[in-house]
């Protein structure tokens, strides 16, 4: 992942507007629609390349990337956009199972909530086993989201689990049979 | 002091507890209660008729809250404790707690004021009513609309008085105004009704900052349980204290503050508290995966055609729709008879009032929940920028799987609904 300005980050960061006063003033949603749209034009590269821009420290310097990646799951979140859902997902999954720092991998986790389908849990599954607690919570989160579906693999996975993993893992079934 | 037969069973407020056990024995004539002036004077408060009273949320609005119990409801109350997150190393677990489960196990509190961020609201007050007490929870009632249901269910279960703490539908005006009655006789009949409210809502104000540097936790400070139910962040003052409001994790923006204080009344007015609209259009930026930011108007429509629309005035072109409202004179004759024929409602009941003789508070929860109901539609929208059709029954989105990720919310372990 990048560390600090040194490495070079996407071309995609510049067409955001400054922040004023440290806070997000807005774009236009047709001006958001078309920063979303190119960087799938793009594809792969360019979403890893937003991921590649993320810091260990959320100190608000990587506040482009974490934007743009959030607005490329909502987007790829509304219905009819399967085709976008299923990239965005694998890259994002690859990531987050990946040698990241964890607040990262959390980081995209918690995107999946909003736009991974519950085909998706097998792929996260051996998150159920991470050591960090921060990805353990956001992987637990994420399955809730994703539904009952998710309940055999949670099921699985407890039977093993140990600390805080068996926590989060339980804690999520309680969650699931609310539903 | 003499206590008319509850009128709770058809509210299902109705609750045994040492206070309505007083009472009702007093009432069945088992024994005598002293009359005040024979203790101390016409003024005087026997302990029967005190409560005992706890704040859960120490900073901010706390005070006032806590203060409203006997300023705004006229209970007399006495003190038992406070709780705050912020008083590490100076609770004593007597008058001060950090941990809100501790001061709810004892039994000399019946009554608990919230006023935590909205992030804790929704659990505190349930466990408030399962130990037992009454509540009088802080605006907005959630943090994300199926919060609410489960407040609701939970003050039916326990039968405990809930009110939000917002009163602007309290009131004589309110209560005699023409739209209200027109839509509860059913009488919209595809007439252009319109709400529209603009300003107010301090959208800009409550905008979470972005860049932000961690800090180390105060030693004063439980982080871990400040953050509760939602996900562990890094520390940073904005978090915590005030700017809380501009952030997912706690709040809704400006909306979240200002929304159940300015829709409250306006939902009461147009008849629709017991209800939610079916479709909801916005016009916002993209949202910032963190923090609330701005938006321009969200327009709610109703399944019998009413509309109310909010303009924050703040950001974007203005929505440009006129308010269209309606009075009786606009019915025609048939119309007019099945309004004048629909009886007058009840005045609403305050908190201590409804305290005292277990019928419904005026605020109660399912009012309260179908008005923040609006604001976290409204956040939902915002936040995944496309109009959403919803079923007010089931209380899901339609066909959109992903806003109802952000209706229903997963929470962080140990805390669930």
């Amino acid at each position: 992942m990048a560390e600090e300005s040194k490495m070079e980050r996407s071309a995609f960061v510049e067409r955001l507007p400054e922040l004023t006063n440290s806070k997000w003033g807005g774009i236009s949603k047709e001006d958001g629609e078309q920063i979303v749209a190119a960087i799938f034009k793009q594809g792969g590269d360019a979403i890893k390349g937003l991921i590649d821009g993320l810091q260990e420290v959320d100190s608000g310097e990587d506040w482009q990337e974490r934007f743009l990646l959030h607005q490329l799951a909502v987007s790829a979140s509304a219905p009819a956009r399967e085709k976008d859902r299923k990239v965005l997902t694998k890259i994002y999954a690859s990531a987050a199972l990946g040698d990241g720092a964890a607040t990262i991998r959390s980081f995209l986790l918690q995107q999946l909530r909003y736009v991974a389908g519950s085909s998706l849990a097998p792929e996260l599954a051996p998150l159920l086993r991470d050591g960090d607690p921060l990805v353990l919570d956001a992987v637990a989160a994420t399955m809730v989201s994703m539904g009952k579906d998710t309940e055999p693999i949670l099921q699985e996975a407890r039977k093993n689990a140990r600390g805080h993993a068996k926590v989060a893992i339980t804690h999520a079934l309680g969650q699931l049979s609310r539903s | 002091m003499k206590v008319s037969e509850p009128e709770a069973v058809k509210s299902g407020a109705v609750g045994t507890n040492r206070r309505s056990f007083v009472k009702k024995a007093a009432t069945a004539g088992v024994f005598q209660i002293v009359a005040p002036h024979v203790l101390g004077g016409p003024k005087y408060t026997p302990p029967s008729e005190t409560f005992g009273a706890a704040l859960i949320g120490a900073g901010g609005r706390g005070p006032g809250t806590f203060g409203d119990l006997g300023r705004k409801h006229k209970l007399a109350i006495r003190e038992i404790a406070r709780c705050d997150v912020k008083w590490v190393g100076k609770s004593d677990d007597k008058t001060r707690y950090t941990d809100f489960r501790r001061l709810l196990d004892r039994n000399d509190v019946d009554i608990v004021a919230i006023a935590t961020p909205p992030h804790w609201h929704a659990l505190i007050s349930i466990a408030a009513m399962e130990a037992g007490k009454d509540v009088v929870c802080e605006k907005p009632m959630t943090r994300f609309l199926a919060e609410g249901r489960a407040v609701v269910e939970a003050s039916r279960r326990t039968k405990r008085i809930f009110q939000i703490g917002t009163y602007g539908r309290f009131g004589e005006a309110r209560r005699k105004n023409d739209l209200r009655k027109i839509v509860r006789a059913g009488l919209v009949n595809g007439k252009e009704i319109r709400v529209v409210h603009r300003g107010g809502f301090k959208v800009r104000q409550w905008s979470g900052p972005v860049r932000i540097k961690p800090q180390p936790v105060p030693d004063y400070l439980d982080w871990n349980m400040y953050c509760g139910p939602s996900p562990l962040k890094p520390f940073h003052p904005p978090r915590f204290g005030g700017m809380h409001r501009g952030y997912w994790d706690y709040d809704g923006g400006g909306l979240g503050d200002m929304g159940q204080h300015a829709l409250d009344p306006i939902t009461y007015r147009m008849g629709k508290d017991e209800t939610s609209p079916v479709e909801v259009t916005v016009h916002a930026p993209p949202a910032h995966p963190e923090v609330a930011g701005m938006w321009g108007w969200v327009r709610f429509k109703y399944e019998d055609g009413v509309e109310l629309v909010l303009e924050s005035g703040e950001w974007g072109e203005p929505h440009g729709l006129e308010e269209k409202s309606i009075s009786r004179e606009d019915l025609n004759e048939k119309e007019r008879k099945v309004f004048d024929a629909l009886p007058e409602e009840d005045p609403l009941v305050g908190f201590g009032d409804a305290v005292k003789t277990r019928v419904l508070a005026g605020g109660h929860p399912e009012v309260a929940h179908r008005t923040v109901s609006l604001m976290h539609l409204a956040n939902v929208a915002f936040r995944t920028g496309r109009t959403i059709k919803f079923d007010p029954v089931t209380e899901r989105a339609i066909g959109d799987e992903e806003a109802n990720r952000l209706i229903d919310q997963p929470m962080r372990a140990p805390w669930h609904l």
